[in-house]
């Protein structure tokens, strides 16, 4: 901390003619400054996400066009058709135009926000993305919050306690989970939980049978659903937070400032908690404002082994028609607001950190 | 101190995560045990739910379009249609129609309504709505689209009074016997439909079935609610829902946990396992479902311009025959299908008893000696140093492509078979695996030796049977098509064709068939491998399903309502199944559970509260 206060650009203490505090001019100047140097930080993130959106919006046309397989025989369904009704198909769908014309009238679909309507029906792909939306945000959401709660908490124990039978099991654990593929946990997780005790749902939001119309039967239906896809989801997510957390309380636990705390007589739990997580905090936060950036994306491979009725199920499905205007919707949808959240995040992070702010 | 430190630690580490252990356990009790009481009490309600993998091909349910064959049954379970399939042997039976004749020439039909056919809100079914619907479709250049064969033909449809439908055609067609099991819709409301092509399926619209729309959750779950007003007999039980699944694993794993009652579609190690599973019943009874081996047996033009690379040997049917002579289907069903079929012959099915064609005293024997001497007959009497015959007139060796679909694995088990077979003839098969949208791909091309193919054959002969006319084995223009399956062409067999099409009386229609079977079946432009089982699961708790002919066959993908529509639940009328035993017990956890955490709760915060006096 003390060499911090050391470094940048606005350091008050390497002003001359006193401190800033006495001197209302000098301190508008720093004022001035600060906020000089914060649009020129804005500016550069916000160049940079708008570089990675246009990309994404490009690549977005093309990456779905070189997909095996032909979305007309989505449509035709299992009735082989007439080269007649092929062509008309194909017509409709606007496939038959050469590639140049399909990329201006997508290019003009950005501007107008049309993103066009399925190949398989009559909806607007952004109604089938609002629709599916909330069911990703709630499975995604839930894993983050208890892998980053749960993460956090496990991994300072395992930092404090170094070399401790805890901290190896701790550890040992995050990274075999880390390792794990989500579809394989998954499967694993229906298999005993699902199919041998019987203690959740197979797959699904809702159960097959149906519940009750009221509000609670709704809802503690979907939370039973809820339940594996969220753990197996957040048991992956989970290590990352266990790792971090433990490796920057291993960096606090030297410190004077904590021998300090504990000479005063404070129990050693409450120096852990009060002292060093607080400090140990930072890097986490990171990484959680780094993952929240995903949170619309749901995950592909936990909603579909879990069948969960999201944008990562409806790019799965999309993919093997190809439905190309609903999975350039879900593309750009998915990239973007990663784009986004991750800007928002670095912002938000330099407040949040003056070592950040007064580094840059 | 430092003792005391470390004691008190752990004990407060352990009393903390006991009270989040618990915490985390009564929150899991709630959530599962709640709607686990919920959807067994569930009113009373006797619900059958079937798992389906597929249901996520389409995004509507029109029953003016349905081209899926999910989609046709859940839209046959909605709608009767005009004339049915009867149960006993899919010849055409009375549905909305009591009865119907034709006159001498075959091009005018009278159907007769019966006048107990009313829709589920109550209104009378007419001729009316007969001909509204059949000049709607007529006039719509996308639902046309789906019914050509029915409705190319006809000139005018009359409607004299509410009880009779006069057809006139152009020409006499036998598909009028049955009216492709063709759905009519209520006059009264889709006449206020602007656009009937872009139809999704709306919950609570009028139908005629023993079904109607409850809710329809796209991709997802399909909820059909006994039709009260069904003029047949109603249904045993209150709701039937279609639960998708996006595995067959999956579905599998959901009926042994007992949240579905049926699920169609199973392999025989599937089958089995769930066999096994207590409480659970299997069907394994014919289909209408064929795998076989299709040759390109010479892909061109009308012209004659030649598509795709197909080897000029397999022109010749003799090479195809010998081929034919050393595939011992008996021995693939056993081995490969583990009993579940029967062996092949043409492409009806033995579950089609008015168009099956038992080839008797004809049937191919299994013999590498018959084979090889069709091949010398034919004068592939030449041999290269590897022990390769020579067709005598491309000079090439008969070594064949044979290409087969990555995804299935049955067919990759089959190759096997097939390439040691036929080296007793002096022929080479190079397998060659692909996944099936290159692979068809290649096959709408004519790129392609030998390959192989599925089928489900309809009820009706007239509309599988053009896939082997000359019009589509010998294309127009040199460019793929997917409505060959051979590229074959042979002049005899059009004849038969266009005489089956037209002929009106059922029993000629099927001689007619038969004898286009057999010069298939001597001809050998594919060979039909086998028939196998449909393998489906129900639960012990439900009996009565309507198998499709009723001697035996399958329960689902029928195209009629017999099979979830005469379902019951055991012992008749008690509501859902599910143990109330264990749902108490639930209750009963979820209970013992909470007590723990509120325990847990109380302790946390009271050791919060004496922190301060303990310090």
């Amino acid at each position: 901390m003390a060499d911090i206060s050391r470094t940048g650009v606005a350091e008050p203490s390497a002003a001359p003619g006193g401190t800033p505090q006495s001197d209302p001019a000098q301190a508008a100047v720093l004022r001035r400054a600060y906020r000089g140097e914060f649009l020129r930080f804005v500016a550069v993130k916000f160049s940079g996400a708008l570089v990675s959106l246009v990309m994404v919006v490009l690549t977005s046309f093309f990456i779905f066009r070189v997909l095996a397989g032909d979305p007309v025989d989505a449509v035709v369904g299992d009735t082989p058709a007439t080269p007649e009704q092929v062509a008309a198909i194909r017509e409709r769908l606007g496939l038959d135009e050469p590639m140049g014309v399909q990329f201006w009238e997508y290019l003009r679909s950005l501007f107008t926000m049309d993103w066009g309507t399925s190949y398989v029906s009559d909806k607007k792909v952004t109604t089938l993305l609002w629709e599916r939306l909330p069911a990703t945000v709630l499975l995604t959401a839930t894993a983050m919050i208890l892998a980053a709660a749960f993460g956090t908490w496990v991994g300072a124990r395992s930092g404090w306690r170094r070399g401790s039978t805890g901290e190896k099991v701790q550890v040992g654990v995050s990274l075999t989970l880390w390792s794990t593929p989500t579809f394989w946990l998954g499967m694993i997780a229906i298999v005993a939980f699902s199919v041998k005790l019987g203690w959740f749902p197979v797959n699904g939001m809702h159960s097959t049978r149906g519940v009750g119309d009221g509000f609670w039967d709704e809802f503690f239906d979907v939370a039973h659903h809820l339940v594996l896809p969220a753990l197996t989801m957040a048991a992956v997510l989970y290590a990352q937070y266990v790792l971090i957390m433990r490796t920057s309380i291993l960096e606090e636990r030297g410190n004077d400032y904590l021998t300090v705390a504990r000479a005063k007589g404070l129990r050693d739990d409450h120096v852990r908690r009060l002292h060093a997580v607080p400090n140990a905090l930072l890097p986490t936060i990171t990484l959680a404002a780094a993952e929240f950036g995903t949170i619309f994306n749901g995950s592909v491979l936990t909603e579909t082994v879990f069948s969960w009725p999201g944008l990562g199920l409806t790019f799965y499905q999309a993919i093997k028609i190809p439905d190309i205007p609903l999975l350039q919707l879900l593309f750009v949808f998915f990239a973007g607001t990663t784009v986004l959240v991750n800007f928002l995040a670095e912002i938000f992070y330099r407040f949040l950190d003056p070592r950040v702010r007064r580094s840059a | 101190m430092t003792i005391s430190v470390a004691v008190r630690r752990s004990w407060t580490s352990a009393r903390r995560a006991a009270a989040l252990g618990a915490g985390f356990a009564v929150a899991v009790a709630l959530a599962g045990g709640v709607p686990q009481a919920s959807a067994q009490d569930d009113g009373g309600k006797k619900v059958l739910v079937v798992g389906k993998v597929g249901l996520n091909d389409f995004e509507d349910l029109n029953p003016l379009d349905s081209g899926w064959v999910i989609q046709g049954e859940i839209n046959n379970l909605m709608y009767e249609p005009m004339m049915t399939w009867g149960q006993k042997d899919y010849a055409p039976a009375p549905g909305i129609v009591e009865k119907w004749e034709f006159s001498p020439d075959g091009k005018t039909w009278t159907y007769h309504f019966d006048p107990k056919a009313k829709w589920s809100d109550g209104k009378p079914i007419t001729s009316k709505d007969a001909k509204f619907t059949l000049d709607l479709i007529k006039g719509n250049e996308v639902l046309a689209g789906s019914e050509t064969s029915l409705v190319d033909p006809i000139t005018s449809v009359e409607a004299p009074d509410e009880h009779t439908l006069v057809v006139t055609l152009d020409k006499p067609s036998g598909i009028m016997n049955h009216m492709n099991n063709f759905h009519i819709m209520p006059e009264h409301v889709w006449s206020k439909i602007a656009k009937p092509e872009e139809y999704q399926g709306e919950p609570g619209q009028p139908t005629s079935g023993p079904f109607t729309l409850k809710e329809f959750r796209p991709k997802e779950r399909v909820v059909l609610e006994a039709n009260k007003n069904y003029w047949r007999k109603p249904v045993a039980y209150d709701e039937l829902v279609f639960q998708n699944y996006e595995t067959a694993e999956a579905a599998v794993q959901a009926m042994q946990a007992g949240e579905i009652d049926f699920l169609d579609s199973l392999n025989p190690e599937q089958a089995t396992a769930l066999e096994k599973t207590k409480g659970i019943k299997i069907n394994r009874a014919p289909s209408r479902h064929l795998d076989m081996l299709e040759f390109n047996t010479g892909a061109q033009t009308r012209s004659g311009e030649k598509l795709g690379d197909g080897h000029p040997a397999l022109e010749d049917p003799a090479v195809r025959q010998a081929i034919h002579h050393v595939i011992d289907k008996d021995q693939l069903i056993e081995r490969i299908l583990d009993g579940n079929g029967t062996p092949g012959v043409g492409l009806v099915a033995p579950i089609f008893p008015n168009y099956y064609w038992d080839p008797g005293a004809d049937k191919v024997e299994v013999s590498a000696e018959a084979g090889n001497k069709l091949l010398d007959d034919a004068g592939y009497t030449q041999k290269n140093g590897d022990g390769i015959r020579i067709d005598p007139r491309s000079k090439r060796p008969l070594s064949f492509r044979l290409l087969y679909h990555s995804d299935r694995p049955a067919y990759a088990d089959v190759v096997d078979f097939l390439v040691t077979w036929v080296k007793e003839l002096g022929i080479e098969l190079k397998p060659e695996s692909k996944e099936s949208d290159p692979l068809n791909k290649d096959g709408d091309a004519g790129k392609f030796d030998i390959t192989f193919g599925a089928w489900n054959f309809g009820p009706d002969p007239g509309e599988d049977y053009e896939y082997y006319t000359c019009d589509r084995g010998r294309p127009e223009k040199a460019e793929p098509t997917g409505l060959t399956m051979a590229f074959w062409c042979n002049e005899d067999f059009d004849t038969l064709q266009a005489a089956e099409v037209a002929e009106p009386d059922v029993t000629k229609r099927g001689q007619i068939v038969k004898d286009m079977q057999k010069i298939e079946y001597d001809q050998a432009p594919q060979i039909v491998l086998w028939y196998d089982y449909a393998l489906e699961a129900y639960s012990g708790k439900w009996t009565g399903f309507g198998t499709l002919p009723s001697s035996g066959g399958a329960i689902a993908r029928q195209q009629s309502y017999y099979g979830y529509a005469q379902a019951h639940l055991v012992g008749g009328d008690e509501g859902d199944g599910g143990d109330s035993g264990s749902s108490t017990g639930v209750i009963a956890g979820a209970a013992v559970a909470g007590v723990v955490v509120i325990g847990g709760i109380v302790f946390f915060v009271q050791r919060r509260r004496t922190v301060g006096e303990r310090e």
